[in-house]
């Protein structure tokens, strides 16, 4: 839940959200459109993130659509890329 | 700013597939003069009895010629489609007759070579201004590849462009209503050190930033703005002007040069916008039958502090 927790704490400072707590954040709650509301150019900034802090690289458009489907869902995408490096 | 939905567009019919097919047999058979000289004759029907494809062009001449009555924006209309004809007469040759048919002049086209093979990342924001297509045609050579964001429309702008453009590695479209708008692939280009092209005067339905063009408030897309402020790309505006039969004249401006340091995101990217509408202003003011967005523009959105 540590990572979870980061990761939310991270959505609303750099992406600045306007009031959203970040404990508020459901992690099962969609990120994009419904849910949370990020947009394509809030993805921008999560692929430069997931570089900056994590040293992430986002492959591809499938990759994507499933890392970025939740809190959650990124979470277990970056656990399972830094547990290949 | 605005997430806004991407917004009804009264586009011009250009003849259909039947009329399509009729310019390419004429320019494949006889070349690009018989086709403007039919397409003298054919305008009058479209300013005429198409009232829909005439409505299409007046929010863009009713904000360009304030100061003129109805009257003679009415028959600039006959010039402005007739120019545009012209447009696209030249985009089909571009697919029949090879690029090598075209006499394209870039005076900075060096520097943009730098720019690209930089491994900053580069973004190419073009505009319906002249043809962007013949602008791309240049862009073959470059040392990384070209990613474009780029909705295909049927038998419509580009298509030959692209078809010609399949044929290049350097070449990738984006479409622009696949995910998240394309926006992953795109930014991982840039961070790769490569180009990617977005259009700086029509949104496809992503945030919009109102200012103000031809004295009025008006919904630009800000895509490219975010993804140069966001990886550290360089962004240039490339604006094509019409020169003469299959004659393109590329001009560049480089918006992100010299931007002030520190800026937060929000100021940067008025910034950069304010150049981006400071050349666009220039450009209608030089060529005014030249900027080719069919629809009602200015209509939009609202701002939203959002970033």
């Amino acid at each position: 839940m540590a990572l979870e927790n980061e990761l939310k704490e991270m959505l609303v400072r750099e992406l600045k959200l306007e009031d959203v707590n970040p404990g508020d954040i459901d992690e099962n709650e969609p990120l994009f459109g419904d849910g949370l509301g990020l947009d394509s150019l809030d993805a921008v900034e999560l692929v430069v993130l997931l570089q900056r802090h994590y040293q992430i690289e986002i492959k591809d458009m499938d990759e994507g659509r499933t890392a970025f489907t939740s809190v959650k869902s990124l979470a277990d995408f970056v656990r399972q890329r830094q547990g290949e490096s | 700013m605005t997430d806004s939905p991407e917004r009804a567009r009264i586009s011009p019919d250009y003849g259909g597939r039947f009329g399509y097919g009729f310019f390419h047999i004429l320019v494949r058979l006889l070349g690009v003069t018989p086709a403007y000289v039919f397409l003298a004759f054919l305008i009058p029907y479209y300013v005429l009895f198409r009232p829909k494809a005439r409505r299409a062009a007046m929010p863009y001449l009713n904000r360009r010629f304030p100061e003129r009555g109805g009257i003679w924006r009415f028959f600039a209309a006959f010039v402005y489609f007739y120019k545009f004809g012209q447009v696209l007469i030249d985009q089909g040759a571009m697919g029949i007759l090879g690029p090598g048919a075209f006499r394209v002049e870039f005076p900075d086209e060096e520097e943009l070579y730098r720019r690209a093979g930089s491994g900053k990342g580069l973004v190419l924001l073009t505009s319906h201004v002249g043809a962007w297509q013949a602008a791309m045609v240049n862009m073959r050579a470059l040392p990384v590849p070209v990613h474009f964001q780029f909705l295909r429309q049927g038998h419509t702008e580009g298509r030959h462009f692209f078809d010609l453009a399949g044929e290049s590695a350097q070449f990738r479209i984006v479409d622009p209503t696949g995910f998240l708008g394309g926006m992953v692939q795109m930014t991982n280009a840039l961070h790769a050190g490569e180009c990617v092209s977005v259009m700086g005067d029509r949104a496809w339905g992503g945030r919009t930033l109102d200012s103000e063009f031809l004295r009025e408030k008006a919904p630009f897309p800000i895509g490219g703005y975010h993804m140069a402020l966001s990886t550290g790309a360089d962004l240039v505006a490339l604006l094509t002007v019409r020169t003469g039969k299959l004659a393109y004249r590329i001009e560049s401006h480089y918006l992100t040069d010299a931007l002030e340091a520190g800026l937060p995101r929000d100021e940067a990217q008025r910034a950069l916008l304010a150049r981006y509408i400071e050349k666009m202003e220039q450009y209608v003011d030089k060529h005014p039958f030249m900027w080719f967005n069919f629809f009602d523009f200015w209509a939009g959105g609202q701002e939203n502090s959002r970033q």
